[in-house]
């Protein structure tokens, strides 16, 4: 790990203990011998109230690149996490996670949560990664409003 | 009538201008450059408004100097602190008086030929429209006048020319914009140049971020990208570009930039220096109170 990617990785978790948003949690992992692992956290974000995600904190897991913060972090649910913009795998497909689109080495892990949680209601129908939830979303509604409250159910508070 | 412009335009070439030996020829041109005096004294006055300002800015400049160094008399010996704020401000004050006094004389000098030319060009044209009827008599005479007409004019053209050396004022004014800028950030590090309209350079609520966007730390060597403004540690964004093999986005706004757009932040790095004193200065007065508080308890 470069020092850079090391004292910003430090200074991300400084940050998250003084002040993060409420609902949410971050944290490194730890290694098998007990020492924290800066590279692998692992965090969960919460639906946001009055939407059909509510109630619910859905875990995602951060894994950071040894050039971080010039590549951007990779972000996953768990498999087959129901969304039309996660992949099978359970990979965020978002402009902001994307080298090649919006990643800047500025933005703060706070900015990324809070950028998912907005994803959870508002998907994007333009960049579909997923069959089932994205084409529900698009033409059964009903449908993908009761897969995705019953997925809250799973990951309920 | 043989005497040609001289000076191919520049500084240099303004004080190569010598006026043709038929200046001034005619006794109403005499008049008008005799009235050149009073031009000068309304310039002067414009000087002086100038130099005023300099001298107001030095004076802050001082005052703020002092405060910075505020610190520093508490553990320091008087002598080698004063000594030093005496030698920056005398060095500022004399590239101050020197640069007004260059400035001066240069506007001064074309003012003078702007003057005289112009009174002499009027006459001129007057005399031969006047002599305008062409005879055997008058025909040596007015080829004359023409030429001294002609040769005003390239005189003329030769000083509008030489306005673009007013550059000369331009500059000491920018450098009069930089010292303000400069005082502004000594007393408000952490706050947005006043004037600053077009700016968004790491902005929120008016407040300039000290933090470097990459490491997420304050800044040391602050390097400014020049395409966007947006500022960095030296070795963040430098590392930065090298994974990026050498032309990389702005790790703020993603504009293109390359190695070669990066110029150290002096601006930045002045505010650092001001924020580091304030927090220090915030420290001893802590410190002081604190003891003051034990005290108080203590009896
Ligand atoms: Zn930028």
């Amino acid at each position: 790990m470069s020092s850079l990617c090391k004292s910003r990785l430090q200074e991300e978790r400084k940050q998250w203990r003084k002040d993060h948003p409420f609902g949410f949690f971050a944290k490194p992992s730890k290694s098998p011998d007990g020492s924290l692992n800066l590279m692998y956290w692992t965090a969960g974000i919460p639906g946001k109230a009055s939407t059909i995600w509510e109630n619910a904190v859905y875990p995602i897991t951060i894994t950071f690149p040894e050039d971080y913060p010039s590549k951007p972090p990779k972000i996953k649910f768990p498999a087959g996490f129901y969304h039309p913009n996660v992949y099978p795998s359970g990979t965020i497909c978002l402009s902001i996670l994307n080298e090649e689109e919006d990643w800047r080495p500025a933005i703060t892990l706070k900015q990324i949560v809070l950028g998912i949680q907005e994803l959870l209601n508002n998907p994007n129908p333009d960049s579909p990664a997923q069959e089932p939830a994205w084409r529900a979303f698009g033409k059964d509604r009903p449908t993908y409003e009761k897969k995705v409250k019953e997925q809250a159910l799973k990951y309920s508070k | 009538m043989k005497t040609e412009p001289t000076g191919n335009g520049g500084l240099a070439g303004l004080s190569a201008i010598k006026l043709p030996t038929s200046f001034p020829l005619v006794p109403e041109a005499q008049q008008e450059l005799s009235k050149v005096n009073l031009y000068d004294t309304q310039f002067r006055s414009m000087v002086s408004r100038y130099t005023d300002q300099l001298e107001q800015t030095a004076s802050k400049f001082i005052s703020n100097k002092l405060e910075m160094e505020a610190l520093q008399l508490i553990d320091d010996p008087l002598e080698k602190v004063r000594e030093s704020i005496q030698k920056d401000c005398k060095n500022l004050i004399d590239e101050f008086t020197s640069s007004g006094r260059k400035i001066t004389e240069e506007e001064l000098e074309r003012s003078r030929y702007q003057v005289a030319l112009t009174a002499i060009k009027a006459q001129k044209r007057i005399n031969y429209r006047e002599s305008a009827e062409v005879s055997l008599d008058n025909l040596d005479v007015l080829r004359d006048q023409r030429e001294e007409i002609s040769c005003a004019d390239q005189l003329e053209s030769l000083l509008s020319t030489l306005e673009v050396d007013s550059a000369t004022f331009e500059t000491a004014n920018n450098r009069l914009q930089l010292l303000q800028e400069h005082l502004f950030v000594t007393l408000n590090p952490e706050s947005e140049l006043p004037d600053a309209e077009d700016d968004d350079v790491a902005i929120s609520g008016g407040k300039v971020s000290l933090i470097c966007p990459i490491s997420k730390r304050p800044m040391k060597n602050p390097v400014k990208i020049t395409v966007c403004g947006h500022c960095f540690e030296r070795t963040h964004i430098l590392e930065f570009l090298q994974q990026s093999q050498g032309s990389g986005f702005c790790p703020e706004c993603r504009t293109l930039f390359k190695k070669q757009d990066l110029i150290d932040d002096d601006l930045m790095k002045l505010r650092l220096e001001a924020h580091n004193r304030d927090l220090l200065i915030l420290q001893y007065r802590e410190k002081k109170s604190s003891q003051i508080g034990k005290k108080e308890n203590g009896t």
